[in-house]
């Protein structure tokens, strides 16, 4: 009698559940190609390296402690922040009216300019990338617009400098981040953009006291994948950076396909995540905060 | 945008600096992001060895050369393989797992968010090496399977994301389905037809400033030609409510505020409105108050004021609630020139039961609030009954109606042939079994079914 009804609850707690089967697939392809690596990517960090390709698996913290005091590396992460910040910063000023704008349209115009902001998105950042050569090379676009109109006398070089890379990293965030604040501005109700004009708040303090503050949380978001895409990415600065300033994500992939030091690599790519997680967790916390405020 | 969207072609109907600003910014971000793409195309056709731009000449040069080479066109062949695999794996494990999220609410349903956004959240170059360690490990490294996997990482939480943002898309259908069907026969139907899901509210700014005044008559008929004359003169008051002798004496032994005794009416009145236009108003009401023969006005000078008169008012169910009283909450309605008749049809009707009736109501709107109180303390149901129903009956020959503010209910049930005849009941009763076929919205209102409803 007692089993058959431990059976029976066990059958109830199954059928009442089955329907989280349909997350199966994907939780099951992350798991195991995406956190069972991860976490053996942590094991490595902490292994000692001895000469290319061969590590000693005794535990050591070494590889962090030289990432983190070598002023070399501090430089590297340093910058690696500093341009992380301020594509998302400029991404931010500008892309907010852009999103506003582009939420209050209607009809066809508002799907044309939706298309073009899909474009990108459909063109390979390898190619955009190309592109950017083509613009900002010696011989390039801008250079020969510049030197018609006499501003300069000779070509200057803006391709591989920490201005190429913060331009590319931009061209990269920008549609998405751009979705992210329309589809949350869109998420805004005119009912209560009407009532506040309707109770007599002027058209600036609507815009502050609704779209504005409404639109906060959405723009948080946008910031953050901002930050972390720009912060981790390692196509843009590689083919627009300039060899003498080198970000994190070069850095690692140096120390693991050339200098072979999976340790050394596997910790500076730990540093680089736990950048992003506590730029991910901070921002929860001042959206939560708000929240609280609110 | 869910509703209203004449307030958003009201918006784009404006061009004035601040949307030009907009438009301006808004199409340099976009030529920022689209430049590259177009000069990417136009370099494509150069004829030239290097990058340069403009173009040395056109010419389908390279195009050739990418079709003609066997290596191109191999890694051309992969890019298609992996973006196919890719494709297939991450929209049917996307779409399933957002159907999933969207569907219901479970525990765990942010860790499973979560689990799945994570590969998006984190930066790429580290989804690259872990996999370039572990598939190495488990020997899959620079095989197809191998390159796939490392798009689907990227591509399922993408899927997710987007079929998510669709699904959780308002569905702008509701509404205009609403309105087709009608509102009209909901409007009164006190939630027998439908429930409310979804309210359109018509906001109405604070008034400037407000006035209240009050005014004691020595006869109802007066009091009566009072809200006529008020509202005749084009002042329309916010409120107007007013109280009968009964009510009047009950009040004043409850909250001693010295109202004369011998007072057949009461009027309290608020206007509302600009600051400057108030006192134009309130002369105006004044001057009708007083030539109707009013014998007590007061008029509030500040909001402490104000506040004393509205407690008049609002005094009136605790100064009542001491005698025995049935028949409560009786409301009617009728044309607010009838007032002083159906309150002295009512006189005629409580003697002859032994009865007082207190009222009081909203004077603007012809609305009555009736009070059936036992003159001698015993409670008869039966009288008072019989009492409320002939009152009721007066109202609907002077044109009134047997409900107003409260509706029917359970109340008065009973009652609703007095006003609406066995046709249109008939009708109405079709309705609702029609809209409500196993009587579940709001049952028991307005009417029983004591059959089984119909399937």
């Amino acid at each position: 009698m007692k089993k058959n009804s431990w059976l029976e609850k066990i059958h109830e707690i199954y059928r009442k559940n089955r329907f989280l089967m349909v997350f199966m697939p994907a939780i099951v392809l992350v798991t195991f190609f995406f956190f069972v690596p991860i976490l053996s990517l942590l094991r490595i960090s902490f292994f000692k390296y001895m000469e290319m390709g061969v590590f000693d698996s005794s535990f050591t913290l070494q590889n962090y402690i030289k990432f983190l005091t070598d002023p070399f590396y501090l430089q590297v992460i340093w910058y690696t922040v500093k341009i992380a910040l301020s594509v998302t910063l400029i991404c931010l000023l500008f892309g907010y009216p852009v999103a506003y704008y582009i939420s209050c349209m209607t009809g066809k115009w508002k799907m044309f300019l939706l298309l073009l902001l899909i474009i990108p998105l459909w063109t390979n950042l390898i190619v955009r990338i190309y592109g950017w050569f083509v613009i900002l090379g010696r011989q390039g676009l801008l250079n020969s617009v510049l030197l018609s109109m006499n501003f300069i006398e000779e070509p200057i070089s803006i391709v591989f400098t920490t201005t190429s890379v913060v331009i590319g990293l931009l061209d990269n965030v920008f549609p998405w981040i751009l979705l992210i604040m329309i589809s949350v501005m869109e998420g805004i109700e005119w009912p209560i953009i009407e009532a506040a004009r309707d109770l007599g708040a002027s058209r600036l303090k609507t815009f502050y006291e609704i779209t504005f503050k409404l639109s906060l949380p959405g723009v948080a978001v946008a910031g953050l994948f901002a930050f972390v895409w720009s912060v981790g990415e390692y196509a843009v600065p590689s083919l627009l950076g300039s060899s003498s300033q080198r970000t994190i994500s070069i850095e690692i992939a140096d120390q693991m396909l050339n200098m072979l030091n999976w340790p050394f690599g596997a910790s500076m790519a730990f540093v680089l995540f736990a950048i992003s997680v506590s730029v991910l967790l901070i921002n929860n916390w001042l959206s939560s905060r708000s929240n609280i405020a609110r | 945008m869910p509703f209203s969207v004449e307030g958003v072609k009201k918006m784009k109907k404006k061009l004035d600096l601040p949307t030009i600003c907009l438009f301006l910014i808004t199409m340099g971000v976009l030529g920022f992001i689209l430049t590259p793409i177009w000069i990417t195309v136009a370099v494509s056709f150069n004829e030239g060895n290097y990058i340069v731009f403009p173009p040395n000449g056109f010419s389908f040069r390279w195009y050739q050369e990418f079709f003609n080479d066997y290596t191109w066109m191999m890694a051309f062949k992969n890019s298609l393989w992996v973006a196919t695999a890719t494709m297939i794996i991450s929209t049917a494990v996307g779409v399933l797992s957002a159907l999933g999220y969207m569907r219901r609410k479970f525990p765990g349903r942010n860790l499973i968010n979560l689990i799945i956004m994570m590969p998006f959240l984190v930066p790429g170059i580290i989804i690259g090496i872990c996999l370039l360690i572990f598939l190495n490990k488990i020997n899959l490294s620079g095989t197809y399977a191998a390159v796939v996997i490392g798009h689907c990482l990227w591509g399922i939480p993408t899927v997710f994301l987007l079929v998510q943002a669709v699904l959780a898309g308002y569905d702008f259908n509701i509404e205009d389905a609403a309105r087709d069907l009608g509102a009209g026969p909901f409007v009164g139907s006190e939630g027998t037809l439908g429930i409310i899901t979804r309210a359109i509210l018509k906001l109405i700014p604070l008034p400037e400033a407000r006035q209240t005044m009050t005014a004691a008559f020595p006869s109802l008929n007066q009091a009566a030609e009072t809200v006529v004359d008020i509202i005749g003169s084009r002042v329309v008051p916010s409120a107007l409510e007013f109280m009968d002798k009964h009510c009047i004496r009950a009040v004043d032994n409850f909250l001693k505020v010295g109202l004369p005794q011998d007072a057949q009416g009461f009027l309290l009145i608020e206007t509302d409105g600009f600051a400057s236009e108030l006192p134009h108003a309130m002369e105006k009401i004044t001057a009708i108050c007083k030539a109707n023969g009013a014998m007590d006005i007061r008029v509030a000078a500040d909001e402490n004021e104000r506040q004393r008169l509205w407690k008049i008012r609002r005094s009136i169910s605790a100064a009542t609630s001491c005698f025995p009283i049935r028949g409560d909450g009786e409301d009617l309605v009728v044309p607010r020139t009838r007032i002083p008749d159906i309150i002295g049809k009512m006189d005629g009707i409580c003697e002859k039961y032994g009865l007082f009736a207190i009222n009081f109501g909203h004077a603007g709107d012809g609305n009555i609030h009736v009070s059936l109180v036992e003159k001698n303390g015993a409670v008869d149901m039966d009288k008072v009954n019989a009492a409320s129903a002939e009152i009721l009956k007066e109202a609907v020959k002077m044109e009134g109606r047997i409900a107003a503010e409260h509706g029917i209910g359970i109340v008065k049930k009973d009652k609703i042939e007095f006003n609406i005849d066995p046709a249109t009941l008939d009708l109405m009763r079709t309705m609702k079994q029609t809209m409500d076929p196993n009587n579940i919205l709001n049952p028991g209102k307005i009417f029983s079914f004591d059959s089984a409803p119909k399937r």
